[in-house]
């Protein structure tokens, strides 16, 4: 089965950032992100890359993909 | 205003509004019912726009959209079956209105597909499927 994961939390906490401040940013509810680092959301294209820019990184550095 | 304060609003004017409405339905008074539902709609309206933050995305939405697929679906076929149980039953008992009812239960199943339908149809072109 193929598997998301992300490393969202890590990028958070090297930008010093909180749930709140990076949903802020990318224009969703903290529940969403929460959803996402947790691995059991799996977000749109826009999203992912909406986060790729907050961090200024690319998708893959970010998102990682198994099949 | 924070999210907790916005719910808290949101919930205390649902429950003024019911209030009201049973309140009118036991007085028997009509437009008291419906101007405390349209007040109450204002009011949510007019603590939404103050309330700047987001509270629906893509999750949300796409959340309500699994939700609503359920229940249509078990609608439905709830709606389908009862009706034909109607119809089946009150064959039996002449004069009574139980197949007129299942009837009506079949109608609304057929409009609820038909709705469905149609919307598919729409978001199916709108989202780029011309072939």
């Amino acid at each position: 089965m193929a598997q998301m994961t992300n490393r969202i939390k890590v990028f958070r906490a090297e930008h010093n950032m909180t749930q709140e401040d990076l949903a802020n940013k990318c224009g969703v509810t903290r529940q969403t992100i929460i959803a996402v680092e947790k691995n059991k959301y799996v977000p749109s294209l826009e999203l992912a890359f909406k986060i790729a820019l907050v961090f200024k990184r690319s998708i893959e550095e970010i998102f990682n993909y198994k099949d | 205003m924070n999210y907790k304060h916005y719910q808290m609003i949101r919930t205390l004017i649902g429950l003024l509004i019911a209030t009201m409405v049973m309140t009118a339905t036991i007085i028997n008074n009509f437009y008291l019912a419906i101007s405390s539902v349209l007040i109450g709609m204002l009011f949510l309206f007019l603590v939404k726009s103050k309330f700047k933050k987001i509270i629906v995305d893509e999750r949300i939405i796409s959340i309500s959209g699994r939700a609503s697929r359920i229940a249509h679906s078990v609608a439905t076929m709830l709606l389908a079956l009862s009706g034909l149980f109607l119809i089946l039953v009150g064959r039996d008992y002449e004069g009574s209105n139980l197949k007129f009812l299942g009837e009506v239960f079949c109608y609304i199943a057929l409009l609820l597909i038909m709705i469905y339908s149609i919307s598919y149809y729409y978001f199916n072109k709108k989202y780029g499927a011309d072939d």
